[in-house]
């Protein structure tokens, strides 16, 4: 057997992981380990979604939303779970798997969906570092040219592990929202009462709520987190010997998740009462200077500053998950271990998605806005599919041998997985019939 | 598999093989796992499945083309 640079580089990493482990470094290992879960995660926490939290937030106040963001992450960590679970034992990424092991007309379709869908996702995370900047006087060059620098600076250095720990570097800065939301100043009292009660729920037309509620369980966990987790934690090299820790960087990335998306939500309900619930979101920079007026240019800038952040945190997973599923579809070199001359059609994916999505925040008079919030109706094409392929592929034995999904885990997570899957799929038609007017449109 | 003529190889050494399984060999991950091979209530489902999907395509394309450029 011949070995490569790319088995040397992970050999290295592995190396590692060992030493500490036979030392009993526990925590030392634990920082070796993490990485993929959280990345997935607090990738998760991208500009839509926080502004999304605010949005929530400023609308609706403290209540119902608060809560039922801890769960949407509690059902997000059992599906990300499954698919840490598969990378770790088979080695091999989530698009390569269905490609090699159910045909390539779905490995193929799943790649190129997923490609489509994670084109406009970046084009909203553009979007959202655009509006971040804005705030400073920053204009949107910047954005375009600072988002891809960084895709570049991240992955040139040829190893996971460096693009992993610059990811990480910037992803807990997630944790502005939640200093916005103690900023803020919010009535903790009623944050608690909101936790304890799940109340009050948000009044409104009952429909409106529901496809709301819908959307949002909907868009817990979306393709390109399945992708992305099971061939980084494949590309990190984990073995079964770290599931427990490959559990805990994805429950630990959750739970951070949940804590920084309620702050983005807090945060936002200091605009309830004061208009919030008439600001568009995306459109105009609304929330950081609402933010201003309300609570003060401190809580503003810091929320200006976490929108950069999950931009270009989500720019950097998202464009990752783009690269490992065109390269493994395509059968090539799928690793951040590999010199870039090597390994260019991955590279290449990677910076060709984060450049396409740039330029279009470049175009003049370009629907950004539309574009910005309609992203997430392109993903309920492949997130019933892509998960309903992820619990085939945990429950292979032949691929999972004795790590392959208990009986107590197909009940939780099938029902998980058809929960998120009806909730998608209702948000789909709901919104075609909206578009086809057979509905009337939401407010 | 990696030939002779890739430069980019290097001969076996049990130091790297020590710290990665098998599987985890660039070598072995060329080879594709084999097709699975689907019972007859598996293949129906996908076969729904692949109807499903076709028409959420037609249906998801049409509303994000209409709600971007009205």
């Amino acid at each position: 057997m011949l070995l490569t640079p790319e088995d040397r580089a992970r050999s290295d990493d592995r190396a590692r992981v060992e030493l500490a482990r036979r030392t009993g470094r526990r925590h030392r290992l634990a920082w070796l380990l993490v990485g993929p879960g959280m990345l997935a995660m607090l990738g998760e926490n991208d500009g839509p979604s926080m502004i999304s939290y605010t949005t929530d937030g400023a609308a609706y106040g403290l209540g119902f939303f608060l809560p039922f963001t801890v769960v949407l992450f509690a059902l997000a960590y059992v599906c990300q779970e499954v698919c840490m679970r598969v990378g770790v034992v088979t080695h091999r990424g989530y698009g390569e798997l269905v490609l090699q092991r159910y045909g390539p007309v779905w490995g193929w379709f799943g790649a190129t969906d997923l490609a489509v869908t994670n084109l406009v996702t970046l084009v909203a995370e553009f979007i959202a570092i655009r509006v971040g900047l804005a705030y400073f006087g920053i204009g949107a060059p910047v954005a375009a040219i600072g988002g891809v620098v960084l895709v570049v600076a991240a992955a040139s250095g040829g190893r996971y592990r460096r693009w992993e720990r610059i990811v990480l570097g910037l992803a807990v800065f997630n944790a502005l929202f939640l200093v916005a939301a103690v900023l803020a100043r919010p009535n903790w009292a009623e944050v608690g009462r909101a936790f304890a009660t799940f109340g009050p729920l948000p009044a409104g037309p009952i429909n409106t709520i529901l496809l709301l509620v819908a959307a949002t369980i909907g868009a817990t966990v979306t393709p390109w987190m399945i992708f992305f987790q099971q061939s980084a934690a494949a590309d990190k090299g984990m073995t079964r010997r770290d599931l427990g820790h490959g559990r805990l960087d994805t429950s630990i990335g959750a739970t951070l998740a949940a804590v920084f998306g309620c702050g983005a939500l807090i945060a936002g309900a200091a605009l309830a009462g004061h208009g919030g619930d008439t600001i568009q979101g995306l459109a105009g920079a609304g929330f950081p200077a609402a933010l201003a007026g309300v609570s003060g240019h401190t809580v503003a800038a810091v929320f200006a500053l976490g929108l950069i952040e999950s931009g270009a945190v989500a720019v950097l997973t998202i464009s990752a998950s783009t690269a490992y599923a065109a390269a493994e579809c395509v059968g090539v070199a799928h690793s951040f271990n590999i010199d870039p001359r090597r390994a260019r059609l991955f590279l290449g994916a990677n910076l060709a998605v984060a450049l396409a999505a740039a330029a279009v925040i470049l175009i003049p008079h370009a629907p950004l806005l539309a574009i910005a919030l309609n992203a997430n109706v392109l993903a309920t094409v492949l997130l019933p599919v892509t998960l309903i392929f992820l619990m085939m592929l945990a429950n292979d034995r032949t691929l999972m041998g004795a790590h392959a999904n208990r009986r107590i885990t197909n009940i939780v997570a099938g029902a998980i997985v058809a929960l998120i899957s009806l909730a998608a799929l209702a948000y789909a038609i709901d919104s075609f019939l909206q578009s086809v007017h057979v509905l009337p449109a939401s407010s | 598999m990696p030939t002779a003529d890739d430069h980019s190889a290097t001969h076996e050494r049990p130091d790297v093989v020590e710290f990665l399984e098998p599987g985890q060999l660039v070598g072995n991950r060329r080879t594709p796992v084999p097709r699975a091979e689907l019972g007859r209530r598996a293949q129906a489902g996908l076969w729904v499945l692949r109807i499903t999907v076709l028409l959420l395509v037609v249906m998801v394309g049409y509303t994000f083309f209409t709600q971007v450029w009205p």
